[in-house]
């Protein structure tokens, strides 16, 4: 087919040629023979895909059911139309076999209500794709991969959106149409519908994990400089492809997020079927009783009463000067020099006491941590540990004052003192009274 | 410790940590009618009320004599002030604001589609407004002579249109509330919705008696 051809085919007007129509779809008893068919290729009952007339013959006995006497004529005429696209004889074994074009046919139907569920297909499909993408040198080579290859793929990509879209909606549907009254039954439909939900957001998730790999895609295409504008046109309609598969998923997960708490929330209502048919009553007789007065205000049936919605707050008065009437002067812009030392000074000492703040917190949680341990803690000598450490009176103060606090507070933990001096080669001029905490 | 436990309860969540930041706008939006549940932005402010209940209801007793109340379930639940439990409430009748019958009405229709009738996939304004102009047809005379305030019970683009707005001034006035959400075109449904129906309990238990009173 050379580039005249390609322009010239007017894919309308060919099909409405007499005949051509038909002949790619054919009526319901023809085609779904066909399928019937497949199936049994697909079984192994027809091996190698190939059967006789009698085979064709079973088939659409099968479907149409004849209370006739066999129609044999009619199924002549039958085959005599899928030779045209769907069938091929082949004179030497005399026998039949389906052409390309039928086994598309099928394939697309089946996968169509199927619903072949499969993100690792999708995830190989990808890393193919931008595998090959990657070795296209020429820009012939990617033309011909932006125009064969990444296009073949598109319907697979596409496909499996669509077949999680379709299962939000069935189930939802389910649920809409339902039009069971008992209880049981609709806590079994409710169930089924949320696990339907909950699957199609896991798979959603997967879909989406699938789909990553087009990112890759993306951005090999964005590097490549030596495009022509015929292939910008094609990048183009890849990016939006993908922009186009990506919007779609969202949409997904959104509807899912804002349609599963309004399940659960029929789930927390349940058991009050008589209770809801009250409300449709209550409804009516509002509708009914309501009544509009002369100046278009309505009002409800005498005896409910309009909820008190809210009362009244108070409103501030904010006394302020106009600016418009009372104009302030001009005045000379004084801006103020900060005293970068003052500011570090100040800082360092914020600082630091953070810092001792910290380590006094640090060693409470120590303290604690030892008598959870060990069942028991040693609070002189903790105190010396502390003052050889951080060589900071006011921390080791702070935190074993702290830590008898809570012991104290705490009816888990036992606090003992006795009067017995406890000191420490190594710190000097401090004595203190053995203290210790258990644990109870 | 000790201080605690004399402390009076009235005054308790005073010293609570978030008290300074939360209690104004807190106490505005209660006044306002403003439903607070376990969602979104509310969150915070429905676990400060969780955390300081005891001390809030009774501050809300003392001084205004009305109700700070729990509504709905355990996991679905809600907090607000009950202006319409109480009568001698220390809010006079000049200071109430009722709801609008146009939106009680609109609010029960609502709750139908959802809950009822089980449409879980209306997700916007848009979506809701259509439902109701075209799978109620048996409730239609009736809103088009309450909402549209028309004589004319067909339809027709006037009617139509004020169906529309009077079904967006009703989420509006639901949002304010904590009723429900909504942003632009898309709405939910929260938890506190459920109290149009928790209001108008008793009526809705003895509807047949009084159908029966009208015959």
């Amino acid at each position: 087919m050379n580039e005249n051809d390609k322009i010239n085919f007017d894919f309308v007007k060919e099909i409405k040629e007499p005949g051509v129509y038909q002949l790619l779809f054919p009526k319901k008893e023809v085609g779904l023979a066909v399928m019937v068919l497949f199936e049994k290729i697909k079984s192994k009952s027809l091996p190698d895909g190939k059967f006789i007339e009698k085979d064709l013959h079973d088939a659409f006995a099968q479907i149409s059911k004849p209370n006739e006497r066999y129609p044999k004529e009619i199924y002549s005429e039958h085959i005599k139309d899928l030779q045209e696209y769907f069938l091929d004889y082949n004179q030497e074994t005399q026998k039949y076999y389906f052409k390309d074009y039928a086994h598309r046919f099928y394939a697309y139907a089946k996968e169509t209500l199927k619903g072949n569920f499969s993100p690792t297909r999708i995830e190989k499909i990808c890393s193919l794709l931008t595998a090959s993408l990657k070795q296209r040198e020429t820009l012939e080579e990617l033309k011909f991969w932006l125009e064969d290859e990444f296009k073949k793929y598109e319907p697979d990509l596409r496909e499996q959106v669509d077949f999680l879209d379709r299962q939000i909606i069935e189930s939802v549907n389910k649920l809409k149409n339902n039009t069971t009254n008992s209880d049981k039954k609709f806590i079994d439909l409710l169930q089924e519908v949320e696990s339907n939900l909950d699957t199609a957001q896991d798979q959603s998730r997967e879909l989406a994990a699938a789909y990553s790999e087009t990112k890759v895609i993306r951005s090999i295409l964005e590097k490549r400089e030596d495009t022509d504008s015929e292939a910008d046109d094609l990048i183009a309609d890849v990016h939006f492809f993908i922009k186009y598969l990506n919007e779609r998923l969202d949409s997904i997960d959104g509807k899912l997020d804002r349609i599963q708490p309004k399940i659960r929330h029929l789930f927390s209502i349940l058991n009050r079927p008589q209770f809801n048919s009250k409300i449709e009553k209550f409804l009516h007789f509002l509708l009914d009783n309501s009544t509009v007065t002369k100046r278009k205000d309505t009002l409800l049936p005498e005896v409910v009463a309009n909820p008190i919605l809210h009362i009244d707050t108070p409103n501030f008065t904010i006394v302020e000067r106009e600016r418009e009437l009372f104009p302030s002067k001009p005045k000379k812009r004084i801006s103020y020099k900060s005293n970068e030392v003052k500011i570090e000074e100040n800082t360092q000492s914020i600082l630091k006491v953070l810092t001792q703040q910290d380590l006094i917190r640090k060693w409470e949680q120590h303290i604690i941590a030892e008598i959870e341990l060990r069942g028991n803690i040693d609070l002189s000598k903790v105190f010396f540990e502390i003052m050889e450490e951080t060589n900071d009176g006011q921390i080791a103060v702070s935190a074993i004052y702290n830590s008898i606090q809570q012991a104290r507070k705490s009816k888990s933990f036992d606090f003992k003192m006795n009067k017995t001096k406890q000191t420490n080669s190594k710190i000097e001029h401090i004595s203190l009274w053995k203290m210790s905490i258990q644990k109870i | 410790m000790e201080d605690e436990h004399t402390k009076d309860i009235r005054v308790q969540f005073l010293d609570h940590p978030d008290t300074e930041e939360l209690f104004a706008s807190l106490d505005y939006m209660l006044k306002d009618g403003v439903h607070f549940q376990r969602e979104g932005n509310q969150a915070r402010i429905y676990n400060y009320i969780y955390q300081n209940i005891d001390s809030l209801k009774a501050y809300y007793r003392f001084l205004f004599n009305v109700e700070l109340t729990f509504g709905g379930t355990e996991t679905r639940g809600y907090y607000f002030l009950d202006f319409i439990g109480n009568t001698r409430g220390k809010i006079d009748a000049g200071h109430r604001y009722h709801m609008k019958s146009e939106h009680v009405i609109i609010g029960f229709v609502i709750y139908k589609i959802f809950f009822i009738d089980n449409q879980i996939d209306v997700v916007s304004v848009k979506d809701l407004q259509k439902k109701i102009r075209n799978d109620y047809e048996d409730l239609k005379p009736g809103i088009y002579r309450l909402i549209a305030k028309s004589r004319n019970t067909n339809p027709g683009n006037l009617n139509d249109d004020a169906i529309d707005s009077t079904v967006e001034s009703a989420l509006r006035e639901f949002k304010k509330i904590g009723w429900v959400t909504l942003n632009d075109d898309d709405f939910d449904l929260l938890p506190a919705f459920d109290r149009l129906i928790a209001i108008h309990e008793d009526h809705i238990n003895n509807i047949d008696e009084t159908l029966n009173e009208l015959k």
